[in-house]
């Protein structure tokens, strides 16, 4: 119980595991139709991205929701670990959707949702920002996946090769012209699950032509194991959920 | 700094991953507090519960039994001294953003000395303008959702000194202000009457600029975001010290400054160095706390100035200058930063580009 330096739930935790984590999957189904049941078994300060926007508080996600649900088919393919969970499904439309969840003692804390963006709901929410100027490389000896594997502790050992191979498959999939040596992917989540290999991503992608604008995408990619041994054009991964060009926000001009 | 180790009770968790009913059962106490109020489990509690007894459930008066009558509020718009000067400004607050909803992301905490506690409140507070208000006027129905941390330290169940970032300009842009707008106005009304009244600035200034540097302990997990921090402000060695963040590093920084890896890290350090001109940097406070998962959260509360003599966000060079104070609350992983969120409140530092809060051109001009 109180072991120094460990994290130690408690009784209350615990409950709260019990009532929300055992199906935590059932709890952002709801949560993913809007259903204000869902609310009281979600972290407080639950964040979630989604249709190209941000919302914080769970109330505020569950009305997001409400207003532009996502309803996952009992196909739907769902994926644990420890410390998250990943689902992806075919909609009627043909569209690979996804949704990705933090966890913690069972408890969604933060979710993504990798489908197309809903124009009405970005629109409600998009904010302005302050324009930062990056160099995602930070070298000419370009290396377009960034993340690493000590960064997700759900993988299992040897894993990293394919979350990376996930990640840079993404570029093959886009359905418009980017100028990919000078797009950027990270990592934002991966997790081993049984033989499957799940990997979150994020990507900047600038545009071909001048002048230079760079948009991103969010995707979930899941390999499995039969993706190993897969023929040479073959794709890296099983299932690939993608979201829509997500634009950078209008620069704020003081 | 510390009295109880930043790994020490780990029964007093962190809000992270917990549903509101969690946060807010009650129950028996799980650490020793000594002069607080019998309600509180822990010193995490203390600071949740206090913020949803004052702000949510509207017992503003309950300032009187949580703040020292000699208390000093210090944000970058000046310090508010006083208990009853704190409950007027809880009133102001309320009358304007009723709603307002606390929501505790986080709360990294330390004891500095036997009873004296230090904790690092990182919010987001949601609210509707429905009021009048003094900075934005009639009430426009508009929403805000922005970030806050307030620093506080608590002796005896009392507030005895707090500092407060809060992303103003975000909030402002949020409720359809122009934050230069509205920083313009303030800077005017603070070039009329009694200058005086501003030395708090200088001071503040001084301070920073003639600070002796103390630094966490080197197995303190404050250590190494201290260190970073210090040689990318400090040494302008911004690729040594990303070289040291996770490549995949979350980044959060004030006005929805947002984005992920090491280059947009060293972007916003880049940009905030680039504008301020002979910088420098004292990180005045840290606290670390363990996170589920054997993550470590970090918050360093940190003092900055220079002279604006770069073109960026805040616009041509002034010659001013600037104070820029704040919080970083870093999430470690194996030792190495995942996420940054970085608060300080941009519209009072533009408030002193345009010449508020005696914010003067070399000269003496305001």
């Amino acid at each position: 119980m109180t072991a120094a330096g460990k994290y130690v739930p408690t009784a209350e935790s615990e409950i709260a595991a019990e009532a929300a984590g055992t199906d935590a999957w059932a709890v952002l189904q709801r949560l993913l139709c809007g259903q204000a049941s869902a609310a009281p078994y979600l972290a407080n300060a639950l964040r979630v991205d989604a249709y190209g926007c941000t919302t914080f508080g769970r109330t505020d996600a569950v009305d997001l929701f409400a207003a532009y649900p996502l309803e996952f088919s009992s196909q739907a393919r769902v994926l644990l670990s420890p410390h998250a969970m990943a689902v992806v499904d075919d909609m009627a439309d043909g569209r690979t959707v996804g949704a990705f969840a933090d966890l913690v003692d069972g408890v969604i804390v933060r979710v993504w949702v990798v489908a197309g963006t809903d124009a009405a709901a970005a629109d409600a929410i998009l904010e302005p920002a302050v324009p930062v100027a990056r160099d995602d490389f930070m070298s000419q000896l370009r290396q377009q996946c960034h993340g690493d594997a000590i960064d997700h502790p759900d993988l299992t050992a040897g894993a990293w090769p394919r979350v990376v191979e996930l990640c840079n498959a993404v570029l093959g999939e886009l359905p418009s012209a980017c100028a990919a040596s000078s797009s950027q992917g990270w990592v934002m989540r991966a997790f081993s699950s049984g033989p499957s290999v799940v990997a979150l991503v994020r990507w900047r992608l600038h545009a071909a032509g001048l002048p230079r604008r760079a948009h991103y995408r969010i995707a979930l990619a899941i390999a499995d194991g039969k993706d190993l041994d897969r023929e040479h054009d073959a794709p890296a991964f099983s299932r690939l959920a993608l979201s829509d060009a997500l634009l950078e926000p209008a620069p704020v001009s003081f | 700094m510390s009295e109880i180790a930043w790994n020490q009770l780990p029964e007093v968790r962190s809000p992270v991953g917990r549903t509101a009913a969690d946060v807010l059962a009650e129950g028996p106490r799980r650490q020793a507090l000594p002069g607080f109020e019998p309600v509180y489990r822990d010193f995490v509690d203390y600071i949740v519960r206090c913020t949803h007894r004052i702000w949510e459930q509207k017992d503003i008066g309950l300032c009187r039994t949580h703040y020292a009558d000699s208390c000093v509020m210090h944000t970058l718009n000046g310090p508010t001294s006083g208990l009853e000067n704190v409950v007027q400004g809880t009133l102001s607050a309320l009358a304007s953003f009723a709603d307002r909803q606390v929501i505790a992301e986080d709360v990294i905490w330390s004891e500095d000395e036997p009873g004296l506690f230090y904790s690092s409140h990182r919010i987001t507070s949601r609210s509707t303008h429905e009021g009048i208000d003094s900075l934005y006027g009639a009430c426009a129905g508009a929403a805000q959702m922005a970030m806050t941390v307030a620093d506080c330290v608590v002796r005896d169940n009392l507030i005895v000194d707090e500092w407060l970032f809060r992303d103003n300009a975000r909030a402002a842009l949020q409720m359809g202000h122009s934050p230069r707008a509205v920083a313009t106005a303030q800077a005017e009304a603070d070039r009329a009457g009694d200058p005086a009244r501003h030395a708090w600035r200088q001071a503040w200034i001084d301070r920073v600029r003639d600070h002796e540097p103390r630094w966490p302990d080197a197995d303190h997990p404050a250590s190494t975001p201290s260190r970073l921090l210090s040689a990318a402000l400090s040494d302008d060695l911004y690729g040594e010290a990303a070289s040291e963040v996770s490549p995949s590093i979350e980044v959060c920084w004030p006005t929805g400054r947002y984005g992920w890896g090491r280059g947009y890290w060293v972007g916003c350090l880049v940009q905030l160095r680039a504008q301020l001109h002979q910088f420098a940097l004292a990180i005045d406070h840290w606290a670390a706390r363990p996170l589920p998962h054997g993550d470590v959260a970090v918050a360093l509360r940190w003092s900055a100035c220079g002279v604006h003599a770069g073109f960026g966000p805040w616009g041509a060079p002034t010659g001013r200058e600037i104070l820029v104070a704040g919080s970083s609350h870093y999430v470690l992983r194996a030792g190495r930063i995942v996420r940054d969120q970085t608060v300080f409140d941009e519209l009072a530092v533009l408030r002193q580009v345009h010449g508020g809060l005696g914010a003067k051109i070399p000269g003496g001009t305001l």
